[in-house]
């Protein structure tokens, strides 16, 4: 069994390699998330025109979501870290098909609905699809995990 | 690739938990890799073969379209 305990700890040591943060971040995290889209929701809702509102918030949703992304579970093992992988790869095909084609469809929608005006091209907001993808990334993994 | 773990755990008397436990995995990991949803690395199945004792390849098999 010595020799189990030794692979064990070898394998903990090459989670260790993947860089991820303790999990003790990972709670802080969803507080610091959904308190921080709260206030942009409300900030937003109330018309705010604010720094805060405009650069801190979204930046701060951004980093919640991060730290969620990127901090261990309890008990953290090759599986999982196999599911997270996965859900890196489906965010990240995702996002950047996300990026490309939703501002044609958007183009494409805002035209038929307001043919007689003239529709100018916008692109995605980087937050936009920073944020899309952080979703995705996390919404997989976690119903990924939940119906390992 | 099928394998015979739930029935290793059996003759050992031994539950997901305990075998989790044993080669530091959560029990739904065991419980994937049972369900043959998911592959254990060489490694994880190495550390079974100790808990088992018994060659690899005497729970975990290739089946024709592996």
């Amino acid at each position: 069994m010595t020799s189990i305990k030794k692979i064990i700890e070898h394998d903990a040591n090459e989670l260790q390699k993947f860089k991820l943060l303790p999990s003790w971040v990972r709670p802080i995290g969803w507080i610091a998330a959904i308190a921080s889209s709260i206030l942009s929701i409300a900030l937003h809702l109330l018309e705010v025109d604010s720094p805060i509102a405009k650069e801190v918030l979204p930046s701060l949703v951004l980093l919640s979501m991060l730290l969620i992304s990127v901090s261990k579970e309890q008990q953290e093992d090759e599986y999982l870290l196999q599911l997270r992988h996965k859900s890196y790869y489906i965010a990240f095909v995702i996002g950047v098909l996300y990026a490309v084609f939703q501002p044609i469809i958007n183009y494409v929608v805002a035209s038929l609905i307001h043919y007689q005006e003239g529709v100018v091209f916008e692109g995605l907001d980087s937050f936009v699809v920073l944020w899309f993808m952080l979703f995705i990334q996390l919404g997989f993994y976690y119903v990924m995990k939940a119906t390992r | 690739m099928k394998n015979t773990i739930k029935v290793e755990r059996a003759i050992r008397n031994l539950t997901q938990e305990a075998l989790a436990q044993e080669i530091g995995v959560s029990r739904q990991t065991i419980n994937s890799i049972e369900k043959g949803k998911y592959v254990p690395s060489t490694l994880l199945a190495l550390k079974m073969s100790k808990v088992f004792e018994k060659p690899v390849n005497e729970f975990f098999e290739l089946e024709d379209n592996d």
